[in-house]
């Protein structure tokens, strides 16, 4: 089977049953989807399926033979992050960072699709995303800044004592 | 442990069905929401399997009154019909997986799976099926009754006239991935006879004909909704208790039919 994942074709030989999330973690060492419930119930491993979320924890990789795939890796770099994941450390959006890169994932595609300011709205969209550190306010916050247009300052954010948690959003696995 | 199981990706209904009634019979693989991670833990042997994804079987359409909705129709597109399946489609599970599960992984999936079971047995919807022995129609009961979903049956399609009202019901909380505990649906058809059928308080979906008598003998919502008591049989899961779904049966069956303006 042939993915593009993260904009880099890559020839996958595990078994086609194998969800995408093994396959990314197990073969293709693309750690950011996390194996949290592994029963698509916590939103961890999320990533993007042609432009559209997925849990890749549910999806067979025969499922998605020739789709381009974006985990976290695939939106930014440290040098160079993407506006939601700016927000995500400006609003100090995550704290294990456990549920982050399924979250931003998501956000991402809800952002790109228009998504509006509201936190009602950003709610449903992100619905089945579970946060065990219950940081859910700064998430919405952090969502809602993107889709108003908010600039965000990273650097101050950085350099600012209390801040322990860059590289995480920064993709690092 | 993920198995080396071959996959089918067959690309028209013909090649699909040809695929999991040859021998040796083929596990479908639709959504995949709950296949792929039992198949990750362990928990499902698969000795080949065919995915639905090509198969051009996940169209919706209505004529003269019917809705023909493919099985491989993913749920996040029966949300978007009347209710009661729309709404009951879009009580099951979050964005993502609605984008993912279909319709008919969801029928063919066991309690406490299996939502949409309630709403098509009150609209009395037909299913068509194909096995080793050819392509068969009938109700829920009569898919059940055949031996249901297992390697070498496809479902292919559900069928059903659209009603002049319907409403749907259920005890869940909101947008959270718990399962529901109940649920009930209700239509009023062109003849102006009201169906209600319930998940949840009974080990499978089931009409709930002692409350229909009520309503079509002049009765109240309230009469009727205590008369629905007696189609249950309710059953203690982690869900809920027995006796809890015995108590709010007939609130639902209530709320259900003020929805439906009875």
């Amino acid at each position: 089977m042939e993915l593009t994942v993260n904009s880099v074709a890559r020839t996958v030989q595990s078994p086609p049953l194998s969800s995408l999330l093994t396959v990314l973690r197990e073969e293709l060492d693309i750690t950011s989807p996390k194996a949290g419930c592994e029963s698509g119930g916590c939103g961890a491993c999320t990533v993007l399926v042609d432009g559209q979320p997925r849990r890749s924890c549910l999806t067979a990789v025969c499922a998605v033979d020739g789709a381009e795939v974006t985990t976290v890796e695939g939106l930014g770099t440290p040098e160079d992050l993407s506006r939601v994941q700016q927000a995500f450390i400006h609003h100090y959006a995550a704290q294990c960072g456990f549920c982050t890169d399924g979250l931003i994932v998501a956000a991402t595609a809800y952002v790109g699709g228009g998504g509006s300011a509201d936190t009602g709205d950003i709610g449903e969209a992100l619905a089945g995303h579970y946060c065990r550190c219950t940081g859910y306010v700064k998430i919405l916050e952090a969502v809602a800044a993107v889709a108003r247009g908010d600039t965000f300052d990273t650097a101050s954010t950085a350099s600012s004592a209390n801040n322990t948690y860059v590289t995480i959003a920064g993709a690092e696995s | 442990m993920t198995s080396t199981a071959a996959v089918s990706m067959p690309s028209s209904e013909a090649e699909a069905v040809a695929a999991v009634t040859t021998q040796p019979f083929a596990t479908v693989l639709a959504g995949g929401t709950l296949l792929v991670p039992q198949h990750t833990l362990g928990q499902v042997e698969v000795e080949r399997a065919v995915w639905l994804g090509r198969a051009e079987m996940d169209g919706i359409s209505r004529s003269n009154g019917r809705m023909t909705v493919g099985a491989a129709a993913p749920l996040a597109a029966c949300a978007r019909l009347d209710a009661p399946v729309g709404p009951c489609a879009a009580d099951v599970g979050d964005n993502e997986v609605k984008a993912q599960a279909t319709i008919g992984g969801n029928i063919c999936s066991p309690v406490p799976y299996g939502d949409l079971r309630g709403p098509l047995l009150a609209l009395g919807a037909v299913l068509r099926w194909a096995d080793p022995d050819g392509t068969h129609t009938g109700g829920i009961a009569d898919f059940a009754a055949s031996g249901g979903a297992r390697p070498g049956v496809l479902l292919l399609d559900i069928a059903f006239a659209v009603p002049e009202a319907g409403s749907f019901v259920a005890l869940r909380r909101h947008h959270t991935q718990s399962l529901t505990a109940m649920s009930v649906s209700a239509v009023r058809g062109a003849d102006g006879n009201v169906a209600i059928a319930a998940t949840g308080a009974a080990p499978d979906a089931c009409r709930l004909l002692s409350a229909e008598a009520v309503l079509a003998g002049g009765g109240s919502i309230a009469e009727a909704a205590d008369a629905s008591v007696a189609d249950a049989d309710p059953y203690d899961d982690v869900l809920a208790s027995a006796a809890y779904r015995r108590r709010v049966l007939p609130v639902y069956v209530g709320r259900a039919l003020e929805q439906l303006g009875e």
